[in-house]
């Protein structure tokens, strides 16, 4: 259906329970593990009141500017910041040579100079960890950047594109989600190189459905509105309606998913490299760590644990900066 | 029984906050058995926290004191389980969300029923049958098979008697009602409330109904008590209250069930507010519709949802359209609205025949024909201001630049009595009465002298529906305005229109002046309407 | 009658899928700087033009594009989906060949996810004290963001190295068979547990449970009979979902335990680029998963009785005007 007044539908369909599930047609694709962490408010309970006649009738749309950021968005706030250092300026905070070691320093544990220990060459491990954000970070910036511009951009025309871009469109987000990220970036890195930016375009293209299914899940959810309609009657063209009410609805929950999908990319691209399809050794990266300290498991545990530390603390951050902006952004 | 004498429920001083928001400040209020209490109150007055309050359900986060004493029992977090089911029960507020969807019909009366004393080996077969024995009470015609049935193979009328069922199957001695007819029609209204008092009486259950509607109140309860703001206004027989309420609010409220004839409207209801075929007024209509039929669908599953359908509204008067849901009310203003194409027909906007109408010359009528949407907080964007949003219709008009737009803004804002300083907030700052001016501002900003009220009204409490009453009255007045009046509620439209036209399976089954239609109705579906009316006790008492 | 077409429809859009599928496929290959002939044999050297040629046409990579397209494509209805480059053996052969082990893995993952996302939403919702409640509730949010070859080092390192109760490669003994599935169940419940959680809340929050209450309903009732059934098709089409991250995970669960099964063969695949197994294994994935979803929506309409109507009722749904 396009994003015309002259509908032909029936007027004041009703909300139809179990339309929903019926509508996702193919694979029944509803929101991907990224969305329900984005979405999913953990506490919104059945201890809560609904929303009948308790407090005043406005305090929920009235009161989400003033919120302050919790405690926990803070703490991750902090934690992002520094991690943007260590990509920014890993000198700075870890002076060190990320890849020339002290061979008599080999697999010293942690301790107050290396915090994180020492590798098999005598590395410090913190240092490598530093000197390693920002390949990790870059490669799934560029994986994030690639799925989000693509995946909404397909989204919008879904939305509102008419039935048969509608179609076209779902049915090969349905094939991208067919098929798991990992192996949709292995076939990218089997054809190209192994090395970051076919990690980054693999992860990416994988990405590209999700956010392709929330911008058209928001574009639909927006459209339905009546203060759509009520713009097209103030004679608002479809692209006007489209640029000054949908997309400033859609961009806040895409926003949202994009912090989570971040984080998942770090998950995506450490694992690929940790199967050894990253960046070539020596040079520094999380998965790549952690697969070298696979190999000294039983002698150095720091090895593979602290850097695999630091990733599972990031990726928590941004899953938890991502549920702050989509209890924010929504209305 | 071991509560004394004939009170089966006694609240005393309850008072219950939400975060130190008060909902209920201080309620008192008792109950004899068999007595039927109606509570009225808009929303915001704290009757939802008196329902869960008697029930024993408010929210971990609600504060409250007090003591309620249901047959004997004091309600605290321990004895409420307890309690539930046998001594209380509840008919909720929405049939259509208060069944759980993917179990049977028989399945829900069967375990509630086994939750009975006794029941508890009783074997499904005897189940059944008492299940069967509860539907035929309720009036639901073969109760058997509707055993099998799930909620969405029911209408809505159909739900709530089975939420009746449900709630009488354990012989409460006090009952709940929390406003269990609001969403269901008229005519649905009405023969459900029969059921659900009759049931009542036959049991000998007390019942407390919650309600905003005085006229449904007055008709069913033999005591109505008043909230507002948490607090108990006035309480009294219905009787009495007919003879005249203490408070001004209340007679308010009943003001709106008794009025009729001239009013708030613009007064003059001649008959060349008339509808269909006349002879040509000196003046094009406002709007005309011509033999307009629309069907929806292909092939076998295709409806026809309007047949054949004539509507005339001539400038500066108020055309009524009402009619049950179902009946086409939306299709037409869509229609009229030309945000559908009629299969056959024409529509006329000021003279002008615009069937079919799009891109340029679409716009182009919409400049002087704007509706109002249900529910405005859906219809305003809620991230825009009050000034953009009332400025949006202008930046797609002639060209003017920014100082003309504020000033127009303020002019409309002006004309629908909005304070000035209001331009900079946003919707969600605004009380819904508020924010359906600024949609009335909205429509006419552009200079629309036509508006098509779709519901308008209906997502208002009592008061504000006068308010913004009075203001379209006024509007009318000075700037000659046409309005489409799509309503349910006939008290409103008998003394807001000039002219009603009423729809029954999309047609238009009868059209003339208000009076005259409302004194001496001529089709079956009208007089039905007419006589599923709420407030037919009232009436006659004040009579 | 509704039931037949609503299968039937199934039918037809997950065969869809799955020919989109291929042809993606088909379509990425092409796409690829060279074919996959002279990428496969540019991992060692240069070879002559006339081995290139003469492999060419062994694996039919000289026929026209059409040709190619539909010759590949009625293999694929035979079951046949051609040859690996690296060993010339059928790629159903190679894979058939170790997807034993690798279908252990996730199957036994998968049930043990299920239960565990179960366990921990049911232990959420009915926990005694909201404190408790809140904790549980942190942990799948929690569980996402650890990265499951991170997961299987740490129990390696504890079990094998640190307690010394199991051994750092595969013995056959009970603890290597059931940490690897554990590991990775913990990896997958978290989007399950997520979604059944936040479906809950929202099946929670509708009027019909506080009808149930009111009714005197208990507590563990309304969950176990009432608010689990209607929560759990959203929880369905994240499983259904989830055997992507299921598979992938499995190849990293393998090469983390040292596992024989499809993850090294993968790796080995993309390592040799070998296109053909890996356009295989990329098929294999799409077909399970889309099995898998087909299975997933005939239970969504076993449970839930309005799925088979509203593919019938859209229509009359006009005449509400």
């Amino acid at each position: 259906m396009s994003l015309s007044t002259t509908s032909e539908q029936p007027v004041a369909e009703p909300a139809d329970a179990a339309s929903a599930p019926v509508a996702t047609a193919g694979a029944p694709v509803g929101a991907p593990q990224g969305d329900a962490t984005a979405r999913g408010s953990a506490l919104a309970g059945a201890q809560e009141p609904a929303s009948l006649a308790v407090g005043p009738p406005e305090g929920r749309l009235a009161g989400w500017r003033g919120r302050l950021p919790g405690v926990g968005t803070a703490v991750a706030l902090v934690i992002l910041f520094v991690v943007a250092l260590w990509a920014i300026a890993p000198w700075l905070l870890a002076p060190g040579n990320p890849v020339l070691g002290t061979p008599a320093d080999k697999f010293l544990a942690p301790s107050l100079a290396h915090p994180f220990g020492t590798d098999h060459l005598g590395r410090d491990v913190l240092t490598r960890v530093v000197h390693g954000t920002w390949r990790t970070l870059a490669t799934a910036g560029l994986a994030v950047g690639l799925g989000v511009v693509v995946g909404t951009l397909l989204g919008l025309l879904a939305g509102t594109g008419g039935r048969l871009a509608d179609a076209v469109t779902m049915r090969l987000a349905d094939v991208l989600l067919a098929i798991p990220a990992i192996l949709i970036a292995l076939v990218v890195v089997t054809a190209y190189q192994p090395g970051p930016v076919s990690l980054g375009i693999g992860v990416g293209l994988a990405s590209i459905a999700t956010f392709a299914r929330l911008t058209r899940t928001e574009v639909l959810r927006v459209r339905g509105l009546d203060f759509v309609e009520a713009s097209f009657l103030s004679g608002a063209s479809r692209l006007a309606v489209v640029r000054t009410h949908v997309l400033p609805h859609v961009l806040g929950p895409v926003l949202a998913l994009l912090v989570v999908e971040l984080g998942a990319a770090i998950l995506a691209i450490s694992g690929l490299g940790f199967l050894g399809f990253g960046t070539p050794p020596p040079a520094p990266e999380w998965g790549l760590l952690v697969a070298e300290g696979r190999q000294y498991l039983a002698k150095a545990w720091w090895m593979s644990t602290l850097p695999g530390a630091v990733i599972v603390t990031v990726v928590l951050s941004l899953a938890a900066c991502g549920r702050a902006l989509a209890r924010r952004g929504r209305y | 029984m071991s509560h004394k004498g004939d009170e089966v429920l006694s609240v005393r001083g309850l008072r219950v906050s939400y975060a130190g928001a008060p909902a209920l400040r201080g309620i008192d209020l008792s109950l004899r058995r068999g007595e039927i209490l109606a509570v009225v109150g808009e929303s915001g007055s704290g009757k939802s926290t008196l329902t869960r309050a008697l029930l024993g359900l408010l929210p971990a986060s609600a504060h409250s004191d007090g003591s309620i004493v249901l047959a004997g029992i004091e309600v605290t977090a321990r004895t409420a389980p307890g309690l539930r089911g046998g001594t209380v029960s509840l008919v909720p507020q929405d049939p259509g969300a208060s069944l759980d969807p993917v179990r049977s019909i028989g399945s829900q009366l069967r375990e509630t029923l086994r939750l009975g004393p006794g029941a508890r080996r009783a074997s499904r077969a005897e189940l059944g049958a008492r299940a069967a024995e509860l539907l035929a009470s309720v009036g639901i015609d073969r109760p058997e098979e509707r055993l099998r049935q799930y909620p969405h193979e029911l209408s809505g009328g159909q739900k709530q008697r089975v939420l009746i069922a449900l709630a009488f199957s354990r012989h409460p001695e006090v009952l709940v009602a929390d406003e269990p007819t609001s969403a269901l029609d008229v005519t649905v209204q009405r023969t459900v409330l029969e059921t659900f008092t009759r049931v009542a009486r036959e049991q000998g259950s007390a019942v407390v109904f919650i309600t905003h509607d005085i006229a449904v109140a007055t008709d069913l309860a033999d005591r109505v008590l008043v909230l507002r703001h948490g607090e108990v206004i006035e309480t009294d027989t219905v009787p009495r209250l007919a003879a005249g309420a203490a408070s001004e609010y209340t007679r308010t409220l009943l003001a709106e069930v008794l009025f009729a004839g001239a009013g708030v409207g613009s007064g003059c209801k001649d008959d060349a507010a008339s509808t269909g075929t006349g002879h040509a007024p000196a003046e094009p209509p406002a709007l005309r519709l011509s033999g307009v039929s629309k069907r929806f669908g292909h092939g076998a599953a295709a409806r026809t949802v309007l047949h054949d359908v004539d509507l005339t509204l001539p400038r500066g008067r108020t055309l009524a359209l009402v009619g049950e849901s179902g009946s086409g009310k939306s299709t037409t203003a869509r229609i009229a609205m030309l945000l559908s194409a009629p299969d056959v027909g024409t529509v006329e906007i000021h003279g002008r025949d615009v069937t079919g109408a799009s891109g340029a010359l679409r716009r182009e009528t919409w400049r002087s024909l704007q509706l109002v949407h249900q529910n405005p907080d859906r219809s305003l964007d809620p991230r825009w201001s009050v000034e953009r949003i009332v400025a949006e219709p202008l930046r797609y008009g002639a060209a003017t630049g920014a100082p003309e737009r504020a000033a127009a803004v303020g002019r409309a804002l002006e004309s629908v009595k909005l304070a000035d300083r209001l331009r900079h907030a946003l919707p969600g700052e605004l009380s819904g009465g508020q924010r359906q001016r600024v949609a009335i501002a909205r429509a006419l900003a552009v200079g629309a002298t036509t508006l098509v009220l779709d519901e308008a009204l209906s997502a208002l409490d009592v008061v504000t529906q006068n308010h913004v009453l009075d203001l379209l009255a006024e509007l009318q007045a000075e700037h000659r305005l046409s309005y489409l009046f799509i309503s349910h509620d006939l008290a409103v439209v008998e003394r807001f229109s000039d002219a009603t036209a009423v729809l029954a399976g999309g047609r238009v089954v009868e059209a003339g002046p208000t009076a005259r239609l409302f004194a001496d109705p001529r089709a079956d579906a009208t007089r039905a309407l007419l006589d599923a009316r709420p407030g037919t006790r009232l009436r006659e008492l004040v009579a | 009658m509704p039931t037949a077409r609503y299968i039937a429809s199934r039918l037809g859009q997950a065969l869809l899928v799955i020919w989109l599928a291929y042809t993606v496929v088909f379509v990425a290959v092409q796409l690829l700087p060279s074919d996959p002939v002279t990428i496969f044999l540019s991992t060692d050297g240069t070879p002559s033009a006339a081995t290139l040629e003469a492999m060419r046409h062994q694996y039919g990579y000289d026929l026209p594009l059409w040709q190619q397209y539909t010759n590949n494509l009625l293999g694929l209805l035979r079951g046949d989906v051609g040859y690996s480059l690296a060993s010339g053996q059928p790629v159903g052969t190679r894979i058939g060949s170790v997807v034993g082990s690798t279908l252990q893995l996730a199957g036994g993952a998968f049930a043990l996810a299920v239960l565990f996302a179960l366990a921990l939403t049911i232990a959420a919702v009915l926990a005694p004290t909201s404190w408790l409640g809140r904790r549980l509730r942190a942990l799948p949010p929690f569980l996402a963001s650890v990265p499951v070859f991170w997961l299987g080092l740490v129990a390696l390192q504890l079990l094998a190295v640190r307690w010394g109760v199991m051994s750092l490669f595969p013995d056959g003994s009970f603890l290597a068979t059931v940490v690897p599935m554990a590991v990775l169940a913990l990896h997958v419940s978290a989007p399950l547990a997520q979604v059944l959680l936040k479906s809950l809340d929202g099946v929670y929050a509708q009027p019909f449970i506080e009808a149930l209450r009111a009714r005197g309903v208990g507590e563990a009732r309304i969950l176990f009979a009432h608010a689990l059934k209607n929560a759990a098709p959203p929880a369905l089409t994240v499983a259904g979902v989830t055997i992507g991250t299921l598979l992938a995970g499995s190849i990293i669960t393998e090469t983390v335990f040292s596992r024989a099964g499809l993850g090294a063969l993968v790796l080995q695949s993309v390592t040799a680029q070998d296109v053909p197994l890996v356009q295989g294994l990329v098929l294999l994935t799409a077909l399970v998963f889309v099995v898998v979803n087909l299975l997933v929506d005939l239970l969504h309409a076993a449970l839930d009785p309005r799925v088979l109507r509203s593919t019938r009722t859209q229509s009359a749904s006009a005449l509400a005007a």
